[in-house]
């Protein structure tokens, strides 16, 4: 019994730390292509948002995927990804 | 002969007291300094620096304390290179950690300004355009408190000198530069809050925001006499 409760309890705890890097995984082996290629189209989809929902739901997963390069990949990857995100961002 | 035993036993009891001090196992200063060189290569934070730095210092005591002053020198002079590279390489991470805090917080800025233009609630192009001019003036107004500052700081710089850098002095210098620098974030939050309007009607409508002149404005445009292309060559 303790031993399901235990095994619940980490399954509760496991899913909640995933925040919104749920379901997000990056390729390590072409984490630098993908921070390139990532950073462009979701930037470019909150950028080129046509109304606030479509504003709202690419600002969360241009977020999941700068929590995933951050948690999975970290080092010169995710900068890069940072810097193009912001690159795409001011050029408004 | 008890007198001895105990001579022997303070002996015994200073040499344990001298020994049992921080040394650390030492070799030759190269082989040490080699040591110091490996670790040395792998430092990249504060913390990590510091650690080389103490293993260095107490390795010297060592040096010092056991054998002779040359040998702590010759193992001080092979040192003294490695850490401050070492230093140099912590110098470099942090930049870089600094750059990198800096570009996360400019990302959340920007979707945060992007986030607050799209839910802003416009009104006619006539208003929103009145609430830019007014930002406008409002910054402008600020912009001359700043320059009065400015004007205020360059004349108290020249009589510090004058005056020999009297402590008094100095700190309404300071209080001056703090004063100018919240005036410049006034003005930096004032322009933020116009563009804000500007990037709201941009994303809302799609198109910049445009108002048509009154016909006063018009007259006011229309006296301004062009400037012939002399004039602007001059």
């Amino acid at each position: 019994m303790k031993k399901i409760v235990v095994m619940c309890v980490a399954t509760v705890a496991f899913a909640s730390c995933g925040g919104n890097a749920e379901g997000v995984t990056i390729d390590e082996q072409n984490a630098m292509n993908a921070a390139y290629d990532l950073s462009y189209e979701l930037a470019t989809a909150v950028v080129e948002a046509k109304n606030y929902e479509e504003f709202k739901s690419a600002r969360e997963a241009l977020e999941s995927y700068e929590e995933a390069f951050r948690e999975q990949i970290g080092g010169e990857e995710y900068l890069i990804f940072l810097e193009e995100t912001n690159a795409v961002l001011n050029e408004m | 002969m008890k007198k001895i035993i105990n001579i022997l036993a303070l002996a015994v009891v200073a040499i344990a007291v001298t020994s049992c001090g921080s040394h650390t196992a030492v070799t030759t200063p190269m082989r040490d300094a080699q040591q110091i060189a490996y670790l040395a290569e792998t430092v990249t934070s504060e913390a990590e620096l510091r650690q080389v730095e103490k293993l260095a210092a107490e390795m010297e005591h060592t040096y010092r304390t056991s054998f002779n002053g040359a040998k702590a020198r010759e193992f001080k002079r092979l040192v003294e290179p490695i850490l401050n590279e070492a230093g140099d390489r912590r110098d470099m991470y942090r930049e870089a950690e600094e750059w990198l805090k800096g570009q996360q917080t400019l990302l959340h800025s920007n979707l945060d300004d992007l986030d607050r233009a799209w839910s802003m609630e416009l009104g006619s192009a006539e208003e929103e355009w009145a609430k830019i001019e007014a930002k406008a003036v409002e910054a402008l107004a600020l912009v001359d408190e700043a320059s009065e500052i400015e004007a205020r700081k360059e004349q108290l710089a020249m009589d510090i000198v004058e005056a020999g850098y009297p402590e008094s002095m100095l700190n309404e210098l300071g209080e001056l530069e703090d004063a100018l620098e919240a005036k410049a974030s006034e003005i930096e939050a004032v322009a933020k809050e116009s563009n804000i309007i500007i990037l709201a009607w941009q994303l809302q409508h799609g198109e910049d925001i445009c108002v048509l002149m009154t016909p006063e404005e018009e007259a006011e445009v229309a006296d301004i006499e062009p400037l012939a292309v002399e004039d602007v060559a001059k």
